[in-house]
């Protein structure tokens, strides 16, 4: 299984801070948003769809056609904002 | 010495400033800058005011990433030490929300680090605020100001100036 992670207002349009999607061989993040939207609010596709919305795999910067592997975290992280 | 904690509690400047200078004994210079929680939206003479904020991290990835941008800000400006806190949770206006702390030789490359620091905590790290006052909640995106900010960081040395 893959792990997902929301967060900050994609957490919200999530409706939950994390979910799990099936693993099979080459998938990457972009085709993860496709799964998502059969059972997911329709702004949170859109949301996560947009430009600026980058994603993690296990923690490190990866890019949306990367391919996963089996148990790997995957997280949509909205633009930052610390300081 | 490098250290880099994301914690919900406050922090001691005194304390942290005492144990730098400890770490770094042929310091000549010591940069420290502290962010708080402001009260009021972008425009100072809106009348609305923010309550609190709320930021959140993705534990474990953020320390990493703030390891990073120290490890980098070192590279370039080969200071002694510097120590760098931010912390998480619910935090009210007033309240303390970064450290960043740099010693150095000389304060060029102190204030220099400082700046190249907070700047990327701004941009890279995997933190968000959400403000919440009298308009309602908000989460905060990335601004143009800071990105611009920290653009300047990726140009030739010779026109890195502070803006």
């Amino acid at each position: 299984m893959i792990k997902l992670l929301f967060f900050a207002q994609l957490s919200e349009l999530a409706g939950c801070d994390s979910t799990e999607a099936e693993f099979q061989n080459g998938l990457t993040p972009r085709m993860l948003v496709d799964q998502l939207e059969s059972d997911m609010p329709a702004e949170l596709i859109e949301a996560l769809r947009f430009d600026a919305v980058m994603v993690s795999v296990n923690k490190v910067m990866a890019g949306w056609d990367d391919t996963l592997s089996a148990d790997d975290e995957v997280a949509f992280l909205p633009p930052f904002s610390g300081g | 010495m490098i250290k880099v904690e994301i914690q919900h509690g406050d922090f001691d400047v005194s304390a942290e400033y005492r144990a730098l200078c400890d770490s770094a004994p042929n310091a000549g210079a010591i940069v420290t800058f502290v962010g708080l929680v402001r009260d009021f939206y972008d425009n100072p003479d809106d009348e609305e005011s923010i309550d609190h904020i709320e930021l959140t991290h993705y534990d474990g990835m953020t320390e990493s990433l703030c390891q990073q941008i120290v490890g980098e800000a070192h590279a370039q400006y080969q200071f002694d030490s510097a120590t760098v806190i931010h912390r998480v949770g619910k935090l009210y206006s007033g309240e303390q929300i970064v450290l960043v702390a740099v010693a150095s030789r000389h304060r060029d490359k102190a204030f220099a680090a400082a700046q190249f620091i907070m700047d990327y905590l701004k941009t890279r790290a995997t933190l968000w605020k959400k403000e919440v006052g009298s308009r309602g909640s908000k989460w905060i995106g990335l601004k143009d100001k800071d990105a611009h900010a920290a653009e300047r960081w990726t140009r030739a040395p010779s026109t890195q100036k502070p803006i």
